[in-house]
């Protein structure tokens, strides 16, 4: 039990098996590379992308809000104990989903999905009702909470869309949802959340205070202008919602109706916003050098405007890779570290302290004991690579004049095995971290005085 | 009866005479760690005071209390965020240190967030175990003993 009155298992759980069904994205990509540069809507690519988005992101995000809300909102959870049974129907789930996709099974698909839905819907619940038990919901906590209802919609939302495959009568219904399924659940589940959580993991990770919120305003503002212009490809005017026909904007601009123009400004917004908030974080910290897991969060960031320019370029696919494997994928393993770290150090170790005699008997170590830099730094290095090396290998033939044939045919597999071993890494820290034998490497302070030099200055008060 | 005020490592510490020496409480505090930072909670600005009285006079240990005559220590601290899950941790940390003092009886550890920490509290040491150079004109304070 944290001592936010969490149950500790419960999130450790949501992380361990995120960061196991990311470690599976990528290894079947490496058994499959043919799939990088395979259509988006092949069976293996949306089980690849639905490995990495609601079993990896969705289920770190789950996980993260069970120690996170509390903090923000200043009450602890309303029902902790509803967490074991959300993972375990999450989890199932979202397997099931997997199976679905992989297999062409859209039954399995929608019954996989209404369970990783009902799963998300037990926690939005109970983040409900607590949020109603707070006397304020700051910034912070308002953006991770709606994050956790934009994923509750993206998956009401693919669950039509999986549904409408099995039910023809549904077909009808579910056209034309899906630039709203992408936008809210890219940007609105993931994109709110890294603006929250990260608002405050940051602040917390870096000593980086006194930071206004309005930062998160506009981020929030951009994620809700992005998902109702999305939203307006299906409801809006005709002349809102078609191609312009102009043949000289194709090669620079993908998206050429007026309506995803507006959503791709406005996801700048929050693209903005994000960075900047991070940017003044880093300005404002106290901690000079963040520890490995928090710098892989920032060194993640740098991809967020990378996808951006890739949807500008008309390449949408490379960039909601970008913003997945790079951006979600390889901060949400640097932060989930860290997160895990803290939790593990609440459940083993916060009891011996302030128990008489319990620290003298065994060392307590600190968090940075627990966890491993060196493979931390390697897990975000390599995984920054194998984005890199995805996004390079869909560049088509210009890849073979550049490299000759027979790199550029070894060079998904050479990307995909290193995010693996990568993914395989984050998973391999993480249990380390919370099974593992944890050491004290240092006395724990460090301080350039000894006792006898205590600066001292003497006055009497009456 | 008169106290004194006695600053200890940027900690205000108001004793009255014959408590226990000042610096052996500071230092004692100076024993918790923020686990996440890996820095003592002195160094770090969120002690704002401690005041030490003899037991007797706070209206405890006087009736047979086995700890008459001993010290009364009041910690006031903060922590750096508010809904910081480490509060119970820190604030049980600095009691316990504290009570294993010779002569310390009992211990109040208050938690407070007014005024709010800020990291202009960090002292000089603090800054350098986050990783700062000491800035070349800081001159840290060092006035006699209290009994030298």
């Amino acid at each position: 039990m944290t001592a936010t009155g969490t149950p500790a298992a419960v999130p450790l759980r949501f992380l361990l098996s995120g960061v196991g069904l990311f470690a599976v994205a990528w290894i079947v990509l490496s058994v499959r590379p043919d799939l990088v540069t395979a259509h988006p809507l092949h069976p293996g690519v949306l089980t690849v992308v639905h490995a990495v988005t609601v079993g990896f992101g969705a289920s770190v995000l789950l996980g993260a809000v069970h120690p996170l809300v509390p903090v923000l909102l200043g009450v602890p959870l309303a029902a902790p104990r509803w967490g074991g049974p959300a993972w375990a129907i999450f989890t199932a789930g979202a397997a099931a989903l997997l199976g679905g996709f992989w297999t062409s099974s859209y039954g399995l698909v929608a019954a996989g999905g209404s369970a990783a839905t009902l799963g998300t819907l037990v926690v939005a619940v109970d983040l409900l009702r607590t949020a109603r038990r707070a006397r304020r919901i700051p910034w912070p906590a308002a953006c991770v909470l709606a994050s956790v209802a934009a994923l509750t919609i993206t998956l009401l939302l693919g669950l039509l869309l999986a549904s409408a495959r099995v039910v023809p009568q549904l077909a009808p219904f579910a056209v034309g949802w899906t630039p709203l399924h992408l936008t809210v659940g890219l940007a609105g589940a993931f994109g709110l959340a890294m603006l929250g959580a990260g608002h405050a993991l940051l602040g917390m990770f870096l000593l980086a205070h006194g930071r206004s919120f309005r930062a998160l305003r506009a981020g929030a503002v951009g994620v809700l202008a992005a998902a109702t212009f999305a939203a307006s490809t299906r409801f809006g005017p005709a002349l809102w919602r078609e191609p312009w026909r102009e043949p000289w904007r194709e090669p620079w601009l993908g998206v050429t109706s007026p309506a995803l123009i507006a959503t791709a400004a406005a996801l700048a917004v929050a693209a903005a916003a994000l960075l900047l908030d991070a940017t003044t974080a880093w300005k404002r910290r106290m901690r000079r050098r963040p520890d490995a897991a928090v710098a892989g969060w920032l060194v993640a960031l740098a991809w967020i405007p990378v996808a951006w320019g890739l949807l500008m370029l008309g390449r949408p696919s490379d960039a909601v890779i970008a913003f997945l494997l790079g951006a979600v994928g390889t901060g949400i393993c640097g932060m989930s570290i860290k997160i895990a770290a803290f939790l593990t150090w609440q459940h083993r170790y916060a009891g011996r302290i302030g128990v008489d005699g319990a620290s003298d008997a065994a060392p307590t170590p600190t968090l940075a004991d627990m966890m491993l830099p060196r493979l931390a730094r390697w897990t975000t290095g390599a995984l920054t690579v194998a984005t890199l090396g995805v996004l390079v290998a869909r560049s088509g033939t210009a890849l073979d004049a550049v490299l000759g044939p027979g790199l550029a045919l070894a060079l998904p597999t050479v990307a995909a095995v290193l995010g693996a071993t990568a993914a395989c890494g984050a998973l391999a820290h993480l249990t380390w971290i919370v099974a593992g034998p944890h050491r004290p490497r240092s006395e724990g302070t460090s301080t350039t005085l000894a006792p006898s030099d205590a600066p001292t200055r003497t006055g009497a008060v009456a | 009866m008169n106290a004194s005020e006695t600053l200890v490592h940027g900690v205000v510490v108001t004793h009255a005479p014959d408590t226990v020496d000042p610096i052996a409480v500071v230092e004692a505090l100076r024993g918790v760690i923020d686990p996440e930072l890996g820095v003592n909670v002195v160094d770090l600005g969120l002690v704002y005071g401690v005041r030490l009285t003899l037991a007797a006079q706070a209206g405890r240990g006087d009736e047979g209390d086995p700890r008459c005559g001993t010290t009364r220590a009041h910690v006031a601290m903060t922590l750096t965020t508010p809904g910081c899950p480490l509060h119970a941790v820190i604030r049980d940390d600095a009691r316990v240190r504290l009570a294993r003092l010779p002569e310390v009886g009992p211990v109040d550890v208050e938690l407070t967030f007014d005024p709010p920490w800020s990291p202009e509290r960090i002292c000089p040491e603090g800054r350098v175990a986050l990783g700062w150079d000491v800035p070349s004109d800081t001159v840290l304070e060092r006035l006699p003993l209290p009994n030298a």
